[in-house]
């Protein structure tokens, strides 16, 4: 077993905390709801000129050739400081999605646009009735003869949606589920924007209407998508986590700072119980988180019940963060002008990001358990 | 961070599962390594567990090899007891001995000490026992009251402890007594090292809610213990009490994690066996869902064990993280334990009758019960939490206990 924190991983730290500090003031944050895609431009190009885009891409492709490990110290940190955005689903999904393809002309016409952040590409994966498996995918791909294909379907609660320039979309081909980029205004594409009680996060409804797509576009198969979804889930934990220890810091601040009958409430037990229990919760999900990370790297057989086990807990864990720091404030958090409750929607959203608790809790009993 | 083994860790593991393969007849109470009911036969099996391990070099992993150890690193510690715990080995007298007592004297004893108690606790030669808490100190346990006062070479001890494991098998006692009953509570204290064997000593079992007899009560009347038995110096009990709960916590977050672990196994086994409308009870979506918690449980122990434990000595302190090991267990654990009295229904309170065998003879009933324990033994999930939120997150001291600590 090696140390908990190497050099490179200190430095992504480093640079992360101060990027939010520079761009990502919560006063600034407020203000980027107003924003269609949920982020001021300036401060989306500020976070693009890091690289970190192309942290999951790989050294020979022009990318930083680095692993889930180290987005997450990067996303870690992004969610302790509410940054908005799409930068979550253009990272763990979009760039490694086009990285994948095995055509050199649509990596040449994409990869350093999107890793640059002068383009931005989302994946839409869910339908009705939640996260989808290979066998039940309803958006198809029917072949049109030439290595030719028209997709035709609805994907919903596509992440980031609005604002995006392609999408990669799972679908229905004629062996088996297939990946393809499609550009965003391409003709039989209608995309509608939702917003949601989460201020600071977008999501989207994307009809397929007969949308032409070739060979060339395919950019994977099933294994991108458990690959993707590898991603973006350690990715959400990774946001919890960081986020979660940003809201029991405050409750702690809170606890020590604000007196009653002439003492900090911190003193009382029926302050402090809650917060000791939620102490051990957090750092429980922090194991899972890492985990899951190292698992994924290093293609460790348990990855895929690592990975649920990360994303069941990560956002659980991020909005019961949320609850108890509500109740340790009081009055205070429950105004709208106090910032805890940006925290408190961005946990209730990550929860249902790419499929819900249930979908990875079925993953956990199946494969760890056996039943 | 990197969660795999070293080649030295994978060594070590290789080298216990083959030891294991050779030396052990099956897993205990099986047929093939049966428990026996008599009190007096299962304290010999355990005593000869206890020799088995030694002559094997597993007794004490932790310690040092010129008394018989490993040098085993806190990672590898915890390898030995999930290993141990897989195969259902039975508890050894020894582990006071061994996960406190030696440790401690090694810590604070004088040169003729460690050499005088030392080599005889991992061999299983001498069996330890710890008195410290008392029917009036338990969670207040600096408020111990039994006294030890000072008569030429010798101290004359008189009072009661309460809650002692090994308590009839125990040859010595890892005695916490008050010294100077004028100055401080947790100033007053003194640490003796004492002969069970002594005049005086009486050892008598608590029988405790599941008919067991676990823990004992001991009373000490004009028992004389020579000063050669005090351990550091007058009045420094206290912090040596301290140190003796600090080497049990690292061992104790291995072995809760693998208990929990196993037992969920058997929680899983049940619900698979178990029939309802037709369907196994692992398919009912209510207990699914449920068992993964607990599985989630059981996975982040492990990896809790491991973050705590990677890059450390022996020597070193567990950090923030080695303090909720025992509180996210005994909650769990009784949840898990109610969990299965639950599915089983009222098969689970048979205790004899052809259908006792549906609810194994009241097996699951007497993990429940045990587990109600588990939230006050080793210090209360009270004072665990009181601990973390004074040490871990800086919230001060919790009113009414303010003071009274030194």
């Amino acid at each position: 077993m090696s140390a908990p924190v190497s050099d490179e991983a200190r430095m992504l730290r480093d640079s992360a905390i101060a990027l939010c500090a520079a761009e990502f003031p919560t006063e600034r944050v407020r203000r980027m709801a107003d924003e269609p895609e949920g982020i001021a431009p300036a401060a989306a190009a500020a976070l693009a000129a890091q690289g970190w885009l192309g942290i999951l891409v790989p050294d020979a492709l022009g990318g930083l050739g680095l692993g889930i490990r180290e987005l997450g110290i990067v996303l870690e940190e992004l969610g302790r400081a509410l940054v908005p955005g799409p930068f979550w689903s253009a990272a763990t999904l979009g760039v490694p999605a086009i990285a994948a393809s095995p055509d050199p002309s649509l990596r040449e016409e994409w990869l350093e646009a999107v890793t640059t952040g002068t383009r931005r590409v989302t994946l839409a994966l869910q339908e009705d009735g939640g996260l989808p498996t290979p066998n039940r995918l309803t958006v198809a791909a029917e072949p049109a003869g030439g290595g030719r294909y028209r997709l035709r379907g609805t994907k919903r609660l596509v992440p980031d949606l609005v604002g995006a320039d392609g999408v990669a979309v799972v679908a229905r081909g004629p062996n088996g589920p297939l990946v393809f980029l499609v550009e965003a205004a391409a003709h039989g594409v209608r995309i509608e924007a939702n917003r949601t009680v989460d201020a600071l996060s977008r999501s989207g409804t994307l009809d397929l209407d007969q949308v032409e797509v070739t060979d060339r576009e395919c950019v994977g198969d099933w294994g991108l998508v458990t690959r993707l979804l590898h991603y973006g889930n350690v990715g959400i934990a990774a946001i919890s986590v960081g986020g979660a220890q940003a809201v029991f810091d405050q409750a702690i601040g809170y606890a020590r700072q604000r007196t009653q009958f002439g003492v900090p409430i911190g003193t009382f037990q029926a302050v402090q119980h809650p917060l000791a229990d939620l102490f051990g919760e957090l750092e429980s999900a922090r194991s899972a988180y890492l985990y899951a990370a190292w698992a994924v790297d290093v293609g460790a057989a348990d990855a895929p019940e690592a990975v649920a086990l990360a994303r069941v807990l990560g956002p659980a864990t991020y909005r019961k963060a949320n609850t108890t720091s509500l109740q340790t404030h009081g009055g205070i958090a429950f105004t709208w002008e106090y910032d805890l409750h940006f925290h408190l929607k961005r946990a209730l959203h990550l929860q249902w990001l790419l499929g819900g608790t249930g979908d990875y809790e079925e993953t956990i009993a199946k494969r760890a358990l056996g039943i | 961070m990197d969660f795999s083994l070293s080649p030295a860790e994978i060594d070590f593991r290789d080298d216990l599962r083959a030891w294991l393969k050779t030396n052990v007849p099956g897993d205990y109470g099986t047929p093939a390594w049966p428990a026996p009911a008599d009190p007096a036969e299962h304290a010999a099996t355990a005593r000869r567990w206890a020799r088995t391990l030694h002559d094997g070099g597993w007794a004490a992993v932790t310690w040092p090899r010129k008394y018989g150890g490993r040098d085993a690193s806190p990672m590898e510690q915890f390898l030995f007891n999930e290993e141990m715990t897989w195969r259902r080995t039975p508890l050894a007298p020894t582990v006071i001995g061994i996960a406190m007592a030696g440790p401690v004297i090694m810590n604070f004893g004088t040169p003729a000490q460690q050499d005088r108690f030392v080599p005889k606790i991992a061999t299983g030669e001498e069996i330890w026992c710890q008195g410290f808490s008392e029917p009036n100190a338990g969670s207040d346990v600096a408020n111990a009251q039994t006294s030890a006062v000072s008569d030429g070479d010798h101290f004359i001890v008189n009072g009661q402890k309460i809650w002692t494991t090994f308590g009839p098998l125990a040859d010595w006692c890892l005695l916490l007594v008050r010294t100077d009953p004028t100055v401080a509570k947790h100033k007053g204290l003194s640490y003796l090292l004492v002969d069970m064997k002594s005049p005086g000593v009486l050892v008598r079992p608590i029988r405790q809610i599941t008919g067991e007899s676990e823990f004992s009560e001991l009373f000490f009347t004009d028992v004389r213990v020579p000063k050669a038995n005090l351990l550091s110096r007058e009045g420094d009990g206290w912090r040596v009490a301290i140190t003796t709960l600090m080497h049990e916590r690292t061992n104790i977050a291995a072995l809760v994690y693998a208990n929990f672990k196993r037992e969920l196994r058997d929680v899983v086994a049940l619900t698979k066996r178990l029939v309802r409308h037709g369907r196994p009870l692992c398919e009912d979506p209510v207990v699914r869902s449920k068992l993964v918690q607990f599985y989630a449980v059981a996975e982040t122990m492990r990896l809790n064990n491991i973050r705590m434990r990677i890059g450390k000595n022996a020597a070193d302190d567990p950090g923030p993280i080695g303090s909720v090991f025992k509180l996210i267990w005994a909650t769990s654990n009784q949840a898990m334990q109610g969990m299965a009295v639950d599915v089983l229904g009222p098969d689970a309170e048979l205790l004899t009758g052809r259908d006792a065998e549906r609810g194994e003879h009241g097996l699951w009933h007497r993990r429940y019960l045990r587990s109600l324990g588990n939230s006050i033994e080793g210090g209360t999930s009270e004072i665990l939490r009181n601990i973390i939120a004074e040490r871990v997150l800086g919230l001060g001291r919790t009113l009414g206990t303010k003071e009274k600590n030194g």
